[in-house]
């Protein structure tokens, strides 16, 4: 029996495989590896296979594997199903002391963790119950080894004390014990039971975390051998990068380097504290590099897409097939189905909705109409109650329902991984339909959403770890489970304070007093000063890994620019470089300058333009006149954006509509209709079609418009004697083909035959200012050609012309012929420069309908119309204006 | 670190509570480290010391600086790395978590950062509305119609988060008037005699008076509206009153006791309302904390909130907290909210608190800072007798500016009187080291902020042409980034930026809340959206347009011809023929494929970058929006995005950008640029030059319309209902009035603030000529007696009011000049080739994937290395090594079962032709042999290395008999050996590698191999000899290219009768061809 202890990198794992090699050589298979992970069992038995060894792979295993051989009769609860027992147990005993966090996923996390703890280091109920505030944890702990029994299920800890019942392995002469820090209370008790008919060899860090295990072996007569260091430390080079994301370039542009020089991806590793915030973005980055990686590390479950999907469908099944929550459950499930985008967009555009039965009729046939019949199926269960084993055959049925479409070659390894990580989710997904299963009364019926909510909970606690056995790949991983790895090149990420060290609170259960109540009575429970101890030991682990050299690195500034405190574990290492900025290998940037000569000049094209815009809406018009590009996504590329979320709908256009269609109504019964109840049928009406739910937004619209039309129509009567239509159609030819065709908003005309027009906008009063603006430069026309319309069609007389806002406080603003009502209103004018003013804007129309159809596309910006435009992110304006302006500096 | 009397005096006081009151640049940080060291030097651990700073940033700085002092001793060092140097907020996150249970949260609690907490709310107040309006539709419209204010979601917002970080515990009413006394008093008031008035004023004076009759009739009577009615009438020229006491009484009465009676009234009129905006806001907190609750989650506030409840009731903690320090620092007191006090309050013990401030830089206000917290902790250290450490010494600006600030700053009403003392050595400079520039308007019709920004440009230039300063005792010429143009508010940005462009000179633009509206973040996002559906076509359009594709609006209209963009570019080879357009429509369908079809399994980052670097698209950006784009890719960390649908991610990326609050991107020092930010933003910085820029420039400081006046609760602005003019309830009113003072002392300290950032040298720049709403620019040209009347001038250098300055008043733009221009050289990052791959095979393979892969290597693919379902039903229980392990697939439990029997398991309970089928083997001649043995070995399993690969596999049988080794494997399939001679060959192979590990375990070649089949009952003899063993040398060889190529074709033939994906995941099947 020898404890073999000494520093990170003394060679503790080095000596063991020269045994283990010793051992095989000699033709004996009567011996044991035990190590703390499977990754860690896997890398040595390869190891040992290269060094020319034939042997039973159990020879060497996790210890947790050889415990389980032990007691083969024994069935273990997962982890998640002895979650699912506790929580179990917390609500059937429900301490009043812990009401207020019961239902926190923390707080179960905590207490599970806790019972494990204790359970492992042979405290029982009675014993913590002793403890300040250990009675609470007694009665759940006494209420989860219960339900274990009821369930015949057990734990670690059940499993060691019925080994400590039984007589060992036979025919073991010894038992290597390596990469662990420290052994539990029944562990040690085990490792006593086993010595008596085997030999040990274990080793042990030397470290303040394992010092009481090492004197709890030594009280049990274990011989103490002590190695020093057996190679001299790699050097050591401390890399500052400014930020995360450069930190990641410049691990990957190192590895580049060595792989260039000739090093293998496979002699070069990354070690991190843990999992966040590094592998998310090592991943990405090693994948832009082109630099091939494995990672062990685990992801949740629940995230899985396959996952998703199952939950997904159940879920959407639990609440009547709401339609937005089914959406990407479809979009996973029929993502074969060409139809698919078109369908979605469907799909959003009537949101929100319910039930399968409108699904399957905007999905006419295809994989989407297939994948819904199936999951209609689920409808039958709900409501029935079933005994676990029999929704665990039904979910599991469930499965046959992910697609899988087929596999194609010649494709990346990240793909198949990819590929992989579906059919591992969906086996880890039937397993945890059986943990879930388990944790319940075989016999006692439940619904659907009972079994669903345990399962739901399994779920979230397991995590998938996708198998990747290539051969040359950078290994990932995290400092615990490089204890026992070798390898030439080893970076160190994340050496900020708080990152590594971590640092650790009390725990909230069982406080360190009580721990330390608990250890004098003989246990040996962690408290927070042994936790953060540990950092510097796993550091030293991360730093001794290395044969050439260990890198360690950290990002200068956090991800809102502000200095990090860089890790004082760093504190000894003098040399320091700067990261450099490195980039994947790429073609030249590629931006096109778009100027503002940038048109359509290809003949064809223009000619498909005039048939196009062969006649022109005033409103088009003005679009062009503002913007030629907004026009040009408008109407000529008529743009389909993605469909506005319900809640989006009833935007400004959509009141907008709302309010003529108002006025329309409201004009043509003379005035005679109230304008409260009418805009309350056009806003139903309106909003029903536009399925814009019915809620308090809705609700603020109306009264919004309602307030102000009741304002507006306070000064809507015509001066006496004149009469007012409205909506009233035209189509103006002017000059040769250009053609405007449009509705005049309001026309009143007086019984001498002078008229006026008026322009109703949907917009505040700052807007309406702004038009008047726009027509000394002529970039509004809207009024003009109305008044033109109204003179050259129906032979009024031009008298005048107004916009009207119908919002707030409803301001008008116009031109007139000097009108005696409208002596406080707009600008009076002679009727020569009204005259003027629509010549001014024919001609501009007729510009702009030439350039139209020349191809003339080119934004103009205009920073208020700007923050408006649908096509701001497409016109690329903004950079044309920084073009422009660094240009006229030149 | 060498401290001044002063410092020493304060870092060493003991004794008492300390206060120390630390002007600009007075060593403050320096004076909070020394005292922690001395502390410790005086005996006290590092980890009972207690020190809390106001951001993470001074937190970092001031634990580095220490850590630093304790470089030589280990054990202190290590103390002191775990000491408790944090934000209010990181302490309270600490002091939950360690008492989840007791404090009733989650122990693995989450902070929400502003964004999502901002998000999360927003929902929750719109379900909150939306829960009233289905309640009660009658009263929303009423509360609605009554408050005038349609985006009612954002007022409650406001005030609901007001009211967090201020919460009134008991509310006293606020004094009103009521409708009797004011009538006795006006009453009081008219009962003059207008005897020798003229009468014109007498007439005057009879209309008030019988307005007061009519007010008088409606005392009594019940139609409130009235009341209103009247008092909108009160509208009497108050110049025709009689100039003396009459008048001074009846302008009280107008603009005191009547805008009072009118709060009072509309109180009143609206306390229905007022209760609905009590109950809403009630749900609206209710909604949202169950939705932290649901994400395990705690806002900011939430942390103070429930630490001070926590140590409120629960008094173990405490004094168990309390008692964790002998010692409590705190840094920035003056910007301290009243919450955050009430905590420092709950853990100080008496003479063990040491605190430093400025109450002159309290510039935060609008985040609820209380200034008054520092003053009254000063003066109660005052009321003691004790002493209060006033640090005057200035160790960062040259003397004439601290002068300028003394003459300008330190004048005005909201700054207290803080004597500055140069403290610094500043070389002589023949220059003046403040400049004024007061701009005009230019003829033709140039604004004057035009003209300004031009100046500042052009000063730039000159300064950054002439200007030296010290540097580590040398002096070095002056950089644009020591350069700082520091403006109020973020609007006048825009045109300094675009302005220093135009001069040509890089700026780097703090806007704080513009990074959605970047073209970069624009072009990604869409990338995304169209990644989720290619159907949006604005998104489409503008992918195709953004440089990550750059094709010509040509193209766009040629693609549209299809009907949507989408499904033309699908179709793109039959419409576009320009080979570069179509080219680049190709690529970017390539990629918008492969991000497809990894949506939803990989962080979104990884859709957006393999487009982004093989457009170059970085490549063309400047160093502001190359961070634009790192911090998108950050998206990773920012969201649980991974397991998010890509459309809602998409959705949410949208409101973000709705609702502006994001902040771009920083960058790094090392960019040569002048810094344009807020004064807000500059607190704690300090810059060689600094321009105050936009001095002209007023914020708006209207009230909201709703408020929260901290112990007089809500108040709103409601529509008179007669008149419908907005008009402030009583709390509102008190509360516009304490804000509007509140603002006016904040702005006075701002421009204190702004103007101890400069060190060498300050220019004060305005527009001058309009009407300019902020008093800034009038306290300049009053403090120096400048005037800005006269003809404009370029620039004059004079001593003005004492002071030497240089003052500009130009009328038109300056000009940028041709010898300015500098050519930025911008290091380009390294470009790194994709290295070439290979060894991307499998280290390790079972026997079983090795005849499988021979058989077919397509099979292998599917069944093998990617685990395929071979049908719809559940496959096995996921284990440790169920990947690539030996057992097969397909082998049913029978054969498991014959195997184990073989293998001398126990035989109770087993089907009788189990126990047939076992038995023909153990009679045949095999068995006999068997068991005169020597030595054997059942079900052996092995690992081996062969040519490299680790091999799995498990030998059925071996033994040593008549001096010969003899290995078996049993078959218990139904194959006929005469008439599947692949099937055989397969299984040959299996046994040739078996051998070769057989013979190494054994340390003899094995003599003979047999295939014992079963069903047939007869032992098929297999030659292993070297030459069998070269065939399956080639087969690992090939296995590795097809590992390697990730190619694996099908190899057709009378085995895919038997292969579980024939006409399934197999092309070879599914094209309906007979493999045979
Ligand atoms: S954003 Fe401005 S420039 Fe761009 S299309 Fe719209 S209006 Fe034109």
């Amino acid at each position: 029996m020898v404890v073999l202890t000494g520093p990170p990198g003394s060679g503790k794992t080095h000596l063991i495989f020269q045994q283990v090699c010793q051992t095989l050589a000699a033709g004996r298979s009567d011996f044991r590896l035990l190590v703390p992970s499977a990754t860690m069992a896997e890398y040595i038995r390869n190891r040992l296979a290269r060094e020319g060894y034939v042997f039973r792979p159990a020879l060497i295993q996790t210890f947790s594997k050889f415990i389980e051989e032990l007691t083969p009769d024994l069935q273990q609860a997962s982890d998640a199903a002895f979650q699912a027992i506790v929580d179990q147990a917390l609500e059937s005993v429900s301490p009043a002391c812990y009401t207020s966090v019961a239902d926190l996923d923390g707080f179960r996390r905590v207490l599970a963790n806790l019972i494990e703890e204790l359970s492992l280091g042979g405290c029982d109920p009675a014993t913590i119950h002793l403890v300040p505030g250990g009675e609470a944890i007694a009665g759940i702990y006494r209420d989860v080894e219960n339900r274990l029994i009821r369930r015949g299920l057990t734990t670690r800890a059940g499993r060691l004390l019925s080994c400590l019942e039984s007589n060992g392995l036979p025919g073991l002469s010894t038992i290597y014990f390596d990469g662990f820090s420290s052994f539990s209370n029944l562990e040690i008790r085990l490792l006593e039971a086993l010595a008596k008919t085997a030999g040990l060899t274990i080793t042990l860090p030397d470290s303040t975390g394992s010092a009481s295990t090492l004197e709890r072996l030594l009280s049990l007569g274990f011989q103490l051998r002590t190695l020093t260091r057996h190679r001299p430390e790699a050097p050591v080079v401390v890399v500052a990068a400014p930020d995360i994301t450069s930190e990641a370039e410049e691990v990957a542009r190192r590895i580049l380097v060595h792989h260039a020089e000739g090093v293998r991806f496979r002699e070069m590793g990354v070690v991190l504290r843990s999992e966040k915030p590094y592998v998310p973005l090592l991943e990405t980055t090693f994948e832009r590099f082109g630099i091939p990686v494995r990672f062990y590390f685990s992801r949740p479950l629940s995230s899985h897409p396959v996952i998703q999907f199952l939950t997904g469908g159940i879920d959407a099944a639990l609440g009547g097939w709401d339609h937005e929550a089914l959406l990407p459950v479809l979009r996973f499930g029929a993502a074969a189905d060409p139809s698919i985008d078109r369908f979605e967009f469907k799909v959003r555009r009537n949101l929100p909705a319910r039930g399968i039965a409108p699904l399957r009729e905007m999905a006419h046939g295809g994989g989407v109409q297939h994948l819904l019949e199936n999951l209609e199926r689920l409808d039958s269960w709900r409501g029935v109650a079933l005994t676990p084993p029999e929704w665990e055959r039904r979910i599991a049925d469930l499965t046959g329902i992910v697609p899988l479409e087929t596999p194609r070659d010649g494709v990346s390894h990240n793909l198949a991984a990819l590929w992989r990580s579906r059919t591992v989710a969906l086996r880890q997904f039937q397993s945890a339909v059986s943990d879930a299963a388990r944790t319940l009364d075989p016999e006692q019926a439940v619904t659907l959403d009972t079994f669903w909510r345990v399962l739901k909970g399994v779920l979230r606690l397991n995590s998938l770890r996708v198998p990747d056995h290539r051969r040359d790949v950078v290994h990932v991983m995290d400092a615990i489970e490089a204890r026992q790895w070798e390898l030439r090149n080893v970076f160190v990420c994340g050496l900020l304070e708080k990152q590594f060290p971590r640092y650790h609170s009390e725990n909230p259960l069982l406080s360190d007093e009580s721990r330390e109540l608990l250890n004098r009575r003989g246990f040996r429970f962690r408290t927070t000063a042994d936790r953060q101890q540990e950092e510097q030991f796993l550091f030293d682990v991360a730093v001794s890994r290395a044969t050439a050299e260990t890198v360690l690195s950290y990002p200068t500034r956090d991800a809102n620019g502000e200095d990090n405190l860089p890790s004082f574990l760093l504190s000894k290492f003098q040399v320091k470089v700067s990261s450099q900025d490195v980039r994947p290998q790429s073609g030249p940037p590629r931006s096109r300058l778009y100027s503002a000569s940038t048109s359509i000049s290809d003949s064809l094209l223009q000619e498909q333009l005039r048939g196009k815009h062969a006649v022109l809406r005033p409103t088009a018009v003005e679009t062009f006149l503002q913007c030629p590009f907004r026009f040009f996504g408008r109407h000529t590329l008529k743009l389909d954006p993605a469909p506005a979320a319900p809640e989006k709908r009833l935007d400004a256009l959509l009141k907008g509509t709302v309010v003529h269609t108002v006025m329309q109504r409201w004009h043509s019964s003379d005035g005679g209709m109230e304008i409260p109840s009418l805009v309350n049928t056009v806003i139903d009406e309106i909003c029903s079609s536009e399925k814009v739910p019915d809620n308090f937004r809705k609700e603020l619209a109306r009264i919004e418009i309602v307030a102000a039309l009741m304002k507006f129509a306070e000064m809507a009567e015509p001066p006496e004697g004149w009469k007012t239509s409205a909506e009233e159609p035209f189509e103006l030819r002017l000059d040769g083909d250009v053609v405007v065709s449009g509705r005049i908003d309001r026309l009143d005309v007086a019984p001498d035959g002078r008229a006026i027009v008026f322009d109703y906008k949907y917009s505040g009063g700052k807007r309406l200012k702004r038009i008047m603006a726009g027509h000394e430069n002529h970039k509004n026309v809207q009024v003009c050609l109305y008044l033109l319309a109204a003179s050259r069609i129906l032979g009024h007389e031009p008298a005048g012309m107004f916009y009207w806002s119908l919002k707030g406080d409803c301001p008008i603003d116009g031109w007139h012929v000097s009108l005696a009502d409208y002596e406080k209103i707009g600008a009076a004018i002679t009727s020569g420069e009204l005259m003027e003013m629509l010549e001014g804007s024919e001609t501009a129309t007729l510009g702009a309908a030439s350039e139209i159809r020349a191809g003339r596309i080119a934004p103009t910006p205009d920073p208020e119309i700007c923050r408006y435009c649908e096509f701001r992110d497409v016109c690329r304006a903004r950079s044309v204006s920084k073009t422009l302006a660094a240009g006229d500096a030149e | 670190m060498t401290l001044s009397t002063g410092q020493r005096a304060a870092v060493e006081r003991s004794g008492q509570d300390v206060c120390v009151v630390a002007g600009p640049g007075s060593g403050k940080t320096r004076v909070l480290v020394s005292r922690f060291c001395w502390l410790v030097s005086q005996g006290v651990s590092p980890v009972r010391i207690l020190a809390i700073t106001f951001t993470e940033k001074a937190a970092t700085e001031i634990k580095g600086r220490i850590v630093g002092q304790f470089s030589q001793d280990a054990n202190l060092r290590a103390q002191v790395e775990r000491a408790y140097v944090s934000t209010v907020h990181g302490f309270c996150a600490r002091l939950l978590k360690e008492n989840a249970v007791r404090a009733g949260v989650d122990p693995d609690f989450a902070i929400l950062d502003e964004r999502t907490s901002l998000y999360e709310l927003s929902l929750a107040a719109e379900e909150a509305l939306d829960e009233y309006y289905r309640l009660d539709p009658v009263a929303f419209r009423r509360l609605v119609s009554g408050l005038n204010a349609f985006d009612i979601t954002r007022c409650l917002l406001e005030v609901y988060e007001a009211r967090r970080a201020c919460p009134s515990r008991d509310i006293e009413p606020v004094d009103t008037i009521t409708y009797a006394a004011f009538l006795e008093r006006a009453e009081a008031v008219l009962g003059q005699s207008t005897k020798g008035w003229t009468p014109r004023q007498a007439e005057t004076w009879r209309q008030i008076l019988s307005w007061l009759e009519q007010a008088r009739t409606l005392e009594s009577n019940g139609d409130r509206l009235d009341r209103f009615r009247v008092l909108g009438e009160f509208d009497f020229n108050l110049n025709q009153v009689k100039a003396g006491p009459a008048r001074d009484a009846i302008r009280e009465i107008k603009n005191e006791l009547l805008p009072q009676l009118k709060a009072a009234l509309i109180s009143e009129h609206y306390a229905r309302e007022h209760q609905s905006l009590e109950r809403i806001l009630q749900r609206l907190d209710e909604i949202y904390r169950r939705r932290k609750r649901m994400r395990s989650a705690l806002d900011f506030a939430d942390l103070e909130e429930q630490a001070i409840r926590l140590l409120k009731e629960d008094e173990t903690v405490r004094q168990n907290t309390a008692n964790l320090f002998d010692a409590v620092l705190m840094d920035e007191l003056q910007d301290t909210n009243p919450l955050q006090w009430e905590l420092m309050d709950l853990v100080r013990r008496r003479c063990r608190f040491f605190a430093v401030g400025d109450i002159n830089q309290s510039i935060y206000g609008f985040r609820h800072a209380e200034p008054a917290v520092f003053a009254l902790y000063r003066d109660s250290i005052r009321a003691q007798g004790a002493a209060v450490d006033e640090l005057r010494e200035n160790h960062r600006s040259r003397p004439e500016i601290l002068a300028a600030v003394q003459a300008v700053a330190e004048v005005r009403e909201g700054v207290e009187r803080h004597e500055l003392v140069a403290a610094r050595d500043a070389a002589h400079k023949a220059e003046p080291s403040v400049e004024v520039i007061a701009a005009f308007e230019s003829q033709p019709a140039e604004p004057a902020e035009v003209v300004e920004a031009s100046w500042i440009a052009r000063r730039i230039l000159d300064l950054h042409a002439t200007l030296t300063i010290e540097e580590n005792g040398g002096r070095r010429s002056l950089r644009f980034s020591d350069i700082a143009v520091l403006v109020r508010k973020s609007e006048p940005m825009d045109l300094i930026e675009r302005t220093l462009r135009e001069f040509g000179i890089p700026a780097l633009v703090s806007r704080g809340r513009g990074f959605f509206e970047s073209d970069e973040v624009t072009d990604l996002v869409h990338w995304l959206r169209v990644v989720s559906n290619p159907r949006d076509e604005i998104s489409l359009a503008a992918v195709l347009r953004s440089p990550l594709v750059g094709v010509s609006d040509e193209t766009l209209l040629r693609l549209k011809a299809c009907g949507n963009l989408a499904e033309g570019l699908a179709a793109c080879e039959s419409i576009v023929e320009q080979p570069e357009e179509l080219e680049r429509l190709r690529e970017a369908r390539g990629h918008l494929e492969g991000a497809r079809e990894l949506s939803g399994y990989v962080s979104p980052d990884r859709l957006i970058s393999p487009v982004l670097d093989a457009s170059g698209y970085t490549g063309s950006l400047d160093a502001r929006a190359r961070a634009n784009v790192e911090k998108l890719l950050g998206i990773r960390d920012l969201y649980a995005c991974e397991s998010m649908p890509l459309a809602v991610l998409t959705d949410h990326l949208e409101r973000l950008r709705e609702s502006q609050s994001e902040p771009e991107a920083p960058i790094g020092e090392s960019t040569d640029a002048v810094n344009v930010m807020t004064i807000h933003a500059s607190k704690g910085l300090e810059y060689p030059v600094v321009f105050v820029a936009c001095l002209h420039a007023a914020v708006n400081q209207s009230a909201p319309t709703l408020c929260h006046l901290p112990g007089a609760g809500l108040g709103a602005r409601w529509c008179d209902p007669v008149s419908g003019e907005a008009v402030s309830d009583t709390v509102h009113k008190l509360y516009s009035e304490r804000t509007r003072e509140r603002e006016k002392a904040e702005s006075d300290r701002l421009l204190y603030v702004a103007m101890t950032r400069a060190k060498e040298h300050m220019v004060l720049s305005f527009a001058a000529g309009k009407k300019m709403a902020s008093g800034w620019p009038s306290a300049i040209t009053g403090a120096f007696g400048i005037a800005l009347d006269g003809p404009a001038k370029p620039a004059e250098i004079d001593t003005f009011a004492g002071f030497r300055l240089k003052v500009f008043r130009p009328d038109r733009r300056a000009e940028s000049r041709a010898d300015d221009r500098f050519t930025r050289v911008e290091a380009q990052p390294l470009m790194l080739a994709r290295p070439a791959l290979e060894e991307q095979f499998d280290s390790t393979a079972s026997v079983t994937s090795l005849t499988t892969y021979w058989q077919c290597p397509r099979r292998y693919f599917l069944e093998r290395y990617l685990q395929w379902p071979t049908d719809r039903t559940a496959p096995d229980v996921f284990q440790e090594d169920a990947f690539d392990s030996d057992t097969t697939m397909e082998a049913d439990d029978f054969g498991r079962a014959v195997h184990a029997v073989l293998a001398g398991g126990p035989r109770d309970n087993l089907p009788a032709d189990v126990l047939e089928m076992a038995g023909r083997f153990e009679t045949s001649e095999f068995g006999w042999r068997l068991l005169r043995a020597t030595d054997a070995g059942h079900e052996c399993d092995f690992v081996m290395s062969f040519e490299g690969l680790v091999v799995r596999g498990q030998i059925d049988l071996w033994f040593e008999e008549g001096g010969e080794l003899v290995l078996i494997d049993y078959k218990t399939d139904r194959v006929d050996p005469g008439s599947d001679p692949r099937r055989m060959a397969a299984y040959a192979l299996q046994l040739n590698l078996y051998a070769a590990a057989l013979q190494k375990m054994r340390g003899r070649p094995v003599n003979a191999a047999y295939l014992y089949m079963l069903h047939a009952n007869r032992a098929v003899p297999v030659s292993v000899d070297a030459t069998s063993l070269d065939t399956v040398r080639n087969i690992v060889e090939a296995l590795r290219g097809s590992q390697n190529r990730m190619e694996f074709p099908l190899k057709a033939g009378e085995q895919c009768f038997h292969c579980p994906y024939y006409k399934t995941a197999c092309p070879g099947g599914t094209k309906g061809s007979s493999p045979v």
